[in-house]
């Protein structure tokens, strides 16, 4: 059973002729431990089908299987807990939460799930430590650097062991150096965690981290190719 | 949750202050209100509340000390003081006067009282003694403090000199201070040998007022025959009709006031925060525990303001009753009961819009950069 299943899946902005297609039937299937990026320059619907993707936006057209639950046909209001506990995000602009350090921001889905402060700390701590960031738990956002911010968002998108993670342009802010670290990081999660990746970009240098390629244009996918991951991971190498 | 909404909080201490400040100031309007409400009702009810009879005996269609002329006559009285069941009976005059200072009269109310009875007699009394000779008088402290009398002074009221020969304390009001004289005196300035304007009586262990009532009833005619609760009842009834409309009034502004500032400062900070309530939706945070996450953020700033508030309650309190003595401020249980509901009140109105504006948040907001 592929963890993330879109079948036919078309979204449509507005009505006659100002009419988008945002996205125009697209299906794709990702397993578990693939990493797929999804490539097209700007406007051709990438952030558009992963937000479709991530439960956040519902289809004109089309049908969308999480774990082989069928997303499109769920009520909204049980969609939040689906989101909770199968989907982890991870944005171009971090979207960190300003007021809390970078501990109690990687503890937000926890806490969100019930989980005591104290559990989701402990957690929290846990897995900022495993991504490099020891030294910055108590840290706000604005005293992180980007490439910090990312990876305490990565830690937030982690946290609840989700079976997918929806990256949308997840180095578009960062230099090469961090750009890297965030890519070993997605890299990781597939290859040692087992999750399925999906990440949009326009940025080249992710092509070595992929295993998978599709190419969109005009909501459309028009090309499909083969990524660099398997010349470049140093988990399967070493495997 | 809630650690968040208190983090949220203390991110902007500057607003946080303003708001609780706002909520601060709203409460102590509404404690003060209360408070001297409270402080009033108690003055005016401490006459008959501290007297010790039990049954108070006017002319028929009189039911309080403030409207109409009573009179009881000595025969009347006689016929109480013979219904079983009645202990004690004392006649009282009551003579609106006025002690002149600086050219501003100043309004009492000569009760008179009969030593030693302690019917209608001074209570609390803090300088001094009761009457004991003619042409003594017992007045209020906070009244003689505020007119620099002072024990042995000769006042002038009702174009008699008066001793001063004790302080009373809590028989001031904001319209008149009590004074007490000797019944012998009072008939005299009135020339009112064979009757009272009340007559006051205390009954015997194990007599039940409402019973005794009934055999008076039966025994005089032409009287009203009120037990003190209902006396103590029809004093207050005017002051109440006054009062308690603006009472409520003013404490309603206060609450609007509160509402307003709680209201405005969340849903400023409801707005700028938008996009991470964003974040947290698409990260699957339910929309009721949003909205609970707002609640907090509302109920934290107010109960900081409702704690500066009663705080500042007690300190304005004191100063009234420093300075201004004929006020006092009385808190009850009741009062903090019934402004920490407003206060719950307050937070839950105030965090509607925001509580509005956060449910129209679109989670797929997130990924516009
Ligand atoms: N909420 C929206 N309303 C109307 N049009 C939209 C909306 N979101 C995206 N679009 C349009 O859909 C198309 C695809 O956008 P998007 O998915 O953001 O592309 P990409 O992420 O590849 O840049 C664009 O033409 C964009 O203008
Ligand atoms: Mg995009």
């Amino acid at each position: 059973m592929s963890v993330l299943e879109l079948t036919s899946i078309t979204k449509h902005y507005g009505s006659g002729h100002t009419l988008v297609r945002a996205v125009d039937d697209v299906s794709l299937k990702v397993e578990k431990g693939e990493i797929l990026l999804i490539m097209g320059p700007s406007g051709s619907g990438k952030t558009t089908l992963i937000t479709m993707a991530g439960a956040l936006l519902k289809p004109t057209a089309g049908f969308i299987l999480i774990d082989g639950i069928e997303i499109t046909k769920l009520k909204e209001d049980v969609l939040p807990d689906l989101r909770l506990s199968k989907i982890g995000f991870v944005f171009q602009s971090f979207n960190l939460l300003s007021a809390l350090d970078a501990l109690d921001n990687a503890a937000v889905p926890l806490i969100a799930s019930g989980k005591s402060l104290k559990k989701a700390r402990e957690k929290a701590k846990e897995t900022l430590v495993k991504l490099g960031l020891s030294a910055r738990l108590n840290h706000l956002p604005k005293d992180l650097s980007g490439g910090e911010k990312q990876r305490v968002s990565i830690a937030r998108a982690l946290i609840t062991n989700p079976s997918i993670i929806l990256a949308d342009e997840p180095t578009a802010n960062l230099d090469a150096q961090n750009g890297h670290e965030v890519m070993e990081l997605l890299c990781a999660t597939a290859c040692e965690e087992g999750r399925a990746v999906v990440i949009a970009s326009h940025d080249q240098r992710i092509r070595d981290v992929a295993k998978q390629i599709l190419f969109m244009e005009d909501g459309k996918i028009i090309k499909e190719e083969k990524g660099g991951h398997d010349s470049w991971c140093p988990h399967c190498r070493s495997a | 949750m809630f650690f968040i909404a208190f983090k949220n909080l203390f991110q902007e201490k500057i607003r946080l202050l303003i708001s609780a400040g706002g909520v601060a100031f709203a409460i102590l309007l509404m404690m003060f209100l209360i408070g001297i409400y409270n402080g009033i009702i108690k003055a005016f009810s401490a006459y008959p509340e501290r007297n010790p009879a039990q049954i108070i005996v006017s002319r028929e269609g009189i039911t309080d000390m403030f409207h109409g002329v009573s009179i009881v006559s000595e025969k009347d009285a006689k016929a109480i003081q013979n219904t079983p069941g009645i202990d004690e009976t004392v006649g009282m005059i009551l003579m609106p006067a006025f002690y002149e200072k600086d050219g501003k009269k100043q309004d009492i109310f000569l009760v008179s009282y009969e030593p030693p009875s302690s019917l209608g007699a001074p209570w609390d009394i803090v300088e001094g003694r009761g009457i004991q000779e003619k042409n003594e008088i017992v007045m209020d402290a906070a009244f003689a403090k505020k007119n620099a009398l002072e024990l042995g002074d000769r006042i002038n009221l009702v174009e008699r000199d008066f001793t001063i020969s004790g302080f009373n304390k809590g028989g001031s009001t904001i319209l008149a201070t009590f004074a007490f004289i000797q019944l012998e005196e009072a008939r005299e300035i009135l020339k009112l040998p064979e009757a009272t304007n009340f007559l006051f009586a205390s009954l015997k262990e194990g007599f039940d007022p409402v019973e005794v009532r009934a055999d008076i009833e039966t025994r005089t005619e032409g009287l009203s025959i009120l037990t003190k609760e209902e006396f103590i009842k029809n004093n207050l009834a005017e002051l109440e009709e006054t009062f308690l409309p603006i009472i409520y009034i003013m404490v309603a502004i206060a609450v609007i006031v509160g509402i307003a500032v709680i209201g405005l400062t969340v849903y400023t900070a409801t707005i700028e925060k938008s996009k991470e309530y964003g974040i947290l939706k698409a990260v699957g945070v339910k929309n009721l525990q949003l909205y609970l996450l707002i609640f907090q953020q509302a109920g934290i700033s107010t109960m900081i303001g409702f704690l500066a508030g009663i705080i500042l309650s007690f300190g304005v309190a004191y100063l009234v009753g420093e300075y201004l003595r004929i006020i006092t401020v009385e808190f009850t249980a009741g009062t903090f009961a019934i402004v920490f509901a407003l206060t719950v009140f307050m937070s839950f109105v105030a965090s509607y819009i925001p509580v509005r504006t956060i449910a129209q948040i679109d989670p797929a907001e997130v990924f516009k950069s």
